[in-house]
């Protein structure tokens, strides 16, 4: 199948495939030295020549050179008509943000003047970009133009994925001289999670009436003027409106509408995600703060995100589109957080959240540290639920159970009690937790929700 | 529809390396059909052999040694001058597919334009040698066997003083240049 042509204008798909060009690697081979070495036929060439010289020579046999002849003639061509490469190879990845399961397509431009008569073209992509088809590619740059690959990749782990590296090899037109050049590029691609995956795992809408039941957590009746109207027995004396009462001579009062919108932290402990399992708790934590600060920015509060483990970012609450888009770059970016050497669990950004911000904290609650954290936030004032997501138990063959060594087996039952020890701790303090079980319905947890916040709701009442 | 077929046939490594093996066999069987020595055929099957696995294996200098094993064979066959020119390019074209046979490895996409300009390419360079051959060695039949031994001669003293040249130029650079560091991934 030959190369494919450029195709402009990639058909896009949900609010974060927006088509956004992203800049090109450029890497020159004009003066390359890498590019114009000796190639093993070349040698074979020259060998099978002198060789039959040789023999034509020293057994006076001038037929011998029949057999020779083309590849003496094919060494000297190849040497008389050399001539440096020069050009340059550019990459780009048409869309620098797709989603979890689309494709993005890495196009590749060869430019040369004098023209290269075989270009090989291989990429190697990150781990969380997977090939459609081969990745390799062979083609013919003619003098002065410019020969367009189209190479796809399929976004199959969100996170930053890029183009680690295009190797370029080169040859003249008798396969003599040429040479291979590595390019470390920067094309880089966002990939986040499906839309359709993140609504079908957490209701966001239904969440948000557990943690906050659409309902701001200040006192008083709001900002926004509604309308105004005559005093009537019954009416704060602070609603009335000074100015309008001046100039009818009359009281009157202003009305607003209740403020009903509110100020919402989500919480995403980026632990390590080094093994598969962590991997997919970390997962199920961006998907869940995703759709929370969906929901609740649909609904014009102001969210706020703080991920805190081995990396930290914070985002002040704000309203908005902007908002949302800004808090999906700081959760895709979780997955390539740095080293969990630099984790800090007590980032200063705690002290910015409002105390009258609803907080929901989305961790496995695995480091002591992380618990230290939700219960200062709790000691605050702030209303805190914690949504843990629970990992799948794996199955204990006899196999593993053999590998298993007895002192792996006690720091795991440690650490299980460490963490119902935080969560109990937690509990106390008045903390709403709920485990979230990888086959439970999202309904059933929310309604364990529900009904935890509706009878601590009560026994503070009492 | 024929342009097709053989575009389907060489986009493949595989079909390449598999051609380095049948064009040498059907060399060797047109030389022993010529050839009254006994032998001869084993030597150039041998000879096949090595010129594939040199072929599945990447290793040019292999499939070289096969082609040179393959020439000799021809050698020892005496057969006319003309079909040992046959053979001689023979072996050269089978040292191209060798070469494609490299670069199609893995199954890439492949521009069509390669396999048709190597196809020109090497057309033309057997056109040319067959040429150049028979006129020398016209030439020679005319006069002595000297006057076409001399110029081969001087040709390859210059030649070979070229390679050393390049050669040395190439270990020189290799020692004198400087490393530019690699960015970190």
């Amino acid at each position: 199948m030959a190369p494919r042509s450029l195709t402009p204008g990639v058909a896009t798909k949900g609010s974060a495939a927006e088509g956004r060009s992203e800049p090109s690697t450029t890497v020159r081979l004009t003066g390359d030295r890498d590019l114009s070495r000796r190639l093993p036929f070349f040698d074979v060439c020259c060998l099978i020549a002198v060789a039959g010289l040789a023999t034509a020579i020293g057994f006076r046999r001038p037929e011998i050179l029949a057999l020779t002849t083309p590849f003496l003639i094919a060494a000297a061509a190849g040497l008389a008509l050399w001539r440096p490469i020069d050009g340059q190879i550019s990459i780009r990845a048409d869309r620098s943000r797709i989603l979890e399961g689309e494709e993005v397509t890495i196009l590749v431009d060869i430019t040369s003047a004098s023209g290269i008569p075989r270009v090989e073209i291989e990429l190697e992509p990150s781990a969380r970009l997977a090939a459609v088809g081969s990745l390799r590619a062979v083609t013919t740059v003619r003098p002065g133009s410019t020969a367009t690959l189209a190479f796809t990749v399929r976004g199959s782990e969100w996170g930053i994925a890029r183009i680690n590296k295009l190797t370029a090899r080169l040859n003249d037109r008798f396969s003599m001289f040429g040479g291979q050049a590595d390019v470390f590029t920067d094309t880089t691609v966002t990939i986040g999670l499906p839309e359709d995956r993140i609504s079908a795992s957490l209701e966001a809408e239904r969440f948000r009436r557990i943690v906050g039941s659409h309902q701001s957590n200040d006192r008083g009746q709001g900002m926004e003027i509604a309308d105004i109207r005559p005093f009537q027995p019954g009416d704060s004396t602070r609603n009335i409106n000074w100015r309008i009462s001046n100039r009818r001579q009359e009281p009157w009062v202003t009305l607003r509408h209740p403020d009903r919108s509110t100020t919402m932290v989500v919480i995403v402990d980026a632990h390590d995600g080094g093994d598969d399992e962590q991997r997919i708790t970390q997962r199920r934590s961006v998907s869940a703060a995703m759709a929370l600060s969906r929901g609740h920015l649909a609904m014009h509060d102001r969210v706020g995100l703080l991920v805190v483990g081995h990396t930290v970012q914070w985002l002040p609450p704000k309203l908005g589109r902007n908002q949302l888009f800004q808090i999906a770059d700081h959760l895709v970016a979780v997955s390539n957080a740095p080293e969990a050497s630099r984790r800090m669990y007590r980032p200063p950004a705690v002290s910015t959240i409002p105390n009258n911000a609803i907080v929901v904290a989305v961790s496995p609650l695995r480091d002591p540290l992380m618990v230290a954290l939700v219960a200062e936030i709790r000691s605050r004032g702030n209303p805190v639920s914690v949504l843990v997501p629970e990992s799948l138990q794996p199955t204990r063959t006899r196999a593993r159970l053999r590998i298993t060594s007895r002192t792996n087996e006690q720091a795991r039952r440690l650490a299980a009690v460490e963490q119902q020890i935080g969560v109990q701790s937690l509990r106390e303090r008045g903390v709403g937790i709920v485990g979230w079980a990888p086959d439970d319905p999202v309904v059933t947890v929310i309604d364990q929700v529900r009904q935890l916040r509706t009878a601590m709701a009560r026994g503070r009442s009492w | 529809m024929l342009t097709w077929q053989i575009d389907r046939i060489l986009r493949s490594g595989p079909l390449c390396a598999v051609a380095t093996l049948l064009l040498p066999i059907a060399l060797a069987l047109l030389v022993n059909a010529q050839s009254d020595t006994e032998n001869v055929l084993g030597i150039m099957l041998v000879a096949s052999g090595i010129i594939f696995i040199g072929s599945i294996a990447g290793s040019t200098l292999t499939s070289g040694l096969g082609a040179v094993l393959f020439g000799l064979g021809t050698l020892v066959a005496e057969v006319p001058v003309a079909l040992m020119a046959a053979v001689g390019s023979g072996l050269y074209i089978t040292l191209i597919l060798h070469d494609l046979a490299g670069a199609f490895h893995r199954g890439p996409r492949i521009n069509p334009t390669v396999w048709r300009d190597a196809a020109v390419t090497t057309l033309v360079l057997t056109g040319l040698t067959a040429v150049a051959f028979a006129v020398t060695y016209t030439i020679g039949g005319l006069a002595t066997w000297q006057s076409i031994v001399v110029p081969f001669a001087i040709a390859a003293i210059g030649f070979s003083a070229k390679l050393a040249a390049d050669a040395h130029r190439t270990s020189a650079r290799q020692l004198t240049a400087r490393r530019s560091p690699q960015p970190d991934e």
